[in-house]
């Protein structure tokens, strides 16, 4: 409950704001990455391709891919994110990336 | 398919604004007088420099242009030697040992250009002309799938009927194509496209990135001003030097961040191409950020049609061929090098050894070449096929399929890799250029690598590739255990082993 009251906020506060969306996502990111201790970033999904858009440019090996919306997907550290907390940052990504772009 | 006629549709090709933008002070990266004054700066360089160069490269930075012409201008045998092996080290620090097998599909042999060398010409009236309809280019995906191939380079001439819009119909119909293994449980498919096509504005290359496009490449062929000038005549769209030139760019620019670089060899001094391609390597990092994904070097061939070859001074010999590749290494240490099936086997076996990541088999490039032989290839794992001369743009040295060449590189302890999870996991363009550059990359490829070895051998291997493989794959897993790197990573290495007993339980297409 914890984890997503801290999502819920940060991202409300996130949603409203008029920054391109690739800001938005490394700002998500950000949070996530302090928040837990550990690191995912965006793609932008391109047919086959998942081209990277955003979060973190360091270096380290991601074990899992989530797809958020037919356009967007990030990549985490399975490791650090189990099933649930995936689920949350999924639920709470959709939400800023539809808001982006209605 | 565009509606324009020929010439209204040559006409509208090039967008002077799109090469403008790039150029600098109204100048191109290639000054001549510039190659020419390091070439000639940089004669009998001493041995200890050189040896500091390599260091540089075993530190993969990328060489200035004095650097690389100090290499070029080397004679010593015995440093040569140093200069193959360190290549070699440069190479699997940065994409460990594994080779990256691919196949072209020729999906259309129509051009309107009028290149003095290429079977392709519009002139060659010996060449039957032939585009692919969405049914034959499907089945020749099929035979090439059925083969255990993952990654393909679909290659096109110029020509208003395989504009954009075909192109973009192409990539989606050969995605589309899901075909069985012949001996597991798996069901193949191609997971990444890499295309070879003339240049092009960056609205149409937009339209390639939003399919999804792999690599994007064009060679400049000559960055030898004059001898292009030469090659391709003026008033053809390829005539145009600089459309050329800033091909990449432009596709930089639309956000294809993996593109691709390559000269032909043998129109020009190799020494110049390879200062030509070293140029353009730091045009696009001064640029974009990022250079070349991969370099290409094509030797000059016999094509029909074409007396070029015969006649040209420049003709590339094998020792020097080693010598481009070896140096190419060094200079651009992060990228990728692509050695293709136009050299014999014996050489392409040689060449492995001193830095290339990538190379093909089980090759056709007539159009329609592969349905020719499927039948063929059903009944017999070598191929005996004639090429036609008539239908392909150069001929082939190595006509090896992939399950053979797979077993020969196996016996060399050589661990085959049909990785494609860059490109599925967000590491292309500057991400991976950073992976690439810090030595992480390399234990991704190591990794995935096992992976996709394990899924071809259950697949599509013979017996005998099986057995040879499965003795590489053991001394892989050994190394892996060896490694620092994946020490303090249990959880990875967890994930990595649920992954390889899930292969052998019959999944497939899984990867860190």
């Amino acid at each position: 409950m914890e984890k997503e009251t801290y999502l819920s906020n940060s991202m409300d506060r996130m949603v409203d704001s008029e920054e391109e969306l690739q800001n938005k996502l490394d700002q998500f990111c950000e949070i996530i990455g302090n928040k837990y201790d550990t690191e995912l970033y965006f793609c932008e999904i391109l047919g086959k391709r998942w081209s990277y858009i955003a979060g973190p440019e360091s270096s380290y090996l991601p074990q899992g891919r989530c797809k958020v919306t037919d356009k967007y997907g990030f990549m985490y550290k399975k490791e650090d994110i189990d099933s649930e907390l995936k689920q949350e940052i999924k639920s709470q990504a959709k939400k800023l990336i539809d808001n982006y772009e209605q | 398919m565009s509606d324009l006629s020929v010439k209204e549709w040559t006409d509208q090709v090039i967008k002077q604004e799109e090469i403008d933008k790039y150029l600098i002070d109204g100048k191109d990266f290639i000054d001549r007088a510039n190659i020419n004054q390091d070439l000639e700066q940089q004669q009998d360089p001493d041995k200890q420099y050189i040896r500091d160069i390599m260091q540089k490269s075993l530190d993969i930075e990328r060489l200035s242009p004095e650097e690389t012409a100090a290499l070029i201008n080397v004679d010593d045998p015995n440093l040569w030697e140093e200069m193959y092996a360190t290549a070699n080290k440069v190479k699997e620090k940065v994409y460990d040992n594994r080779i990256v097998f691919f196949a072209p599909l020729y999906l259309s042999n129509l051009c309107v250009n009028n290149c003095a060398y290429c079977g392709f010409k519009k002139d060659n009236t010996e060449e039957k002309r032939k585009i692919l309809t969405k049914e034959e280019m499907q089945e020749e995906t099929r035979v090439m799938v059925r083969e255990g191939h993952k990654r393909m380079i679909a290659v096109w001439g110029e020509h208003p009927k395989s504009d954009i819009d075909y192109m973009v119909d192409c990539m989606k119909n050969i995605y589309d194509v899901e075909e069985d293994a012949p001996y597991g449980p798996g069901t193949g498919s191609i997971r990444r496209i890499n295309i070879n096509a003339a240049p092009m504005s960056s609205e149409d290359l937009r339209r390639l990135w939003e399919v999804g496009v792999g690599t994007y490449q064009v060679f400049q062929e000559t960055y030898h001003k004059p001898t292009y000038t030469k090659m391709h005549p003026p008033g053809t769209i390829k005539g145009n030097y600089r459309w050329r030139l800033y091909a990449l760019h432009r596709a930089m620019e639309a956000g294809i961040d993996d593109v691709a670089t390559g000269a032909l060899f043998g129109l020009y001094d190799w020494k110049y191409e390879v200062m030509g391609l070293l140029y353009h390597a730091i045009d696009l990092e001064r640029q974009f950020g990022i250079g070349p994904h991969t370099i290409s070097f094509p030797r000059l061939m016999h094509a029909a049609g074409s007396k070029v070859a015969e006649e040209s001074p420049y003709l590339v010999s094998d020792e020097e061929l080693k010598k481009i590749i070896t140096i190419l290494r060094l200079a651009v240490p992060y990228t990728g090098l692509i050695l293709t099936a136009r050299e014999d086997a014996d050489l392409r076996d040689e060449l492995i050894d001193v830095g290339v990541t990538q190379t093909d088999a089980s090759t056709r490039i007539g159009i329609g070449g592969y349905s020719d032989v499927k039948e063929q290839w059903d009944r017999l794992s070598n191929d005996e096929s004639q090429q036609k001369e008539d239908e392909q743009q150069f001929i082939l040295g190595d006509t090896r399929r992939l399950d053979k060449m797979i077993g020969d590189l196996a016996k060399e302890d050589i661990i085959t890799s049909f990785c494609t999870a860059g490109y599925r996991c967000g590491r292309t363009g500057e991400k991976i250029m950073g992976l690439l550059c810090n030595g992480t990359e390399g234990k991704f490829c190591k990794l995935n690598a096992i992976l996709t070895y394990k899924e071809y051998l259950e697949d599509y291997a013979s017996e005998e590739t099986h057995k040879e493989g499965e003795k590489v794959l053991q001394k892989e897993l050994d190394q892996l255990e060896e490694m620092e790197f994946f020490q303090d990573k249990p959880e990875m290495m967890e994930e990595f082993y649920n992954y390889y007993n899930r292969i052998e339980d019959g999944e497939r297409d899984l990867f860190i």
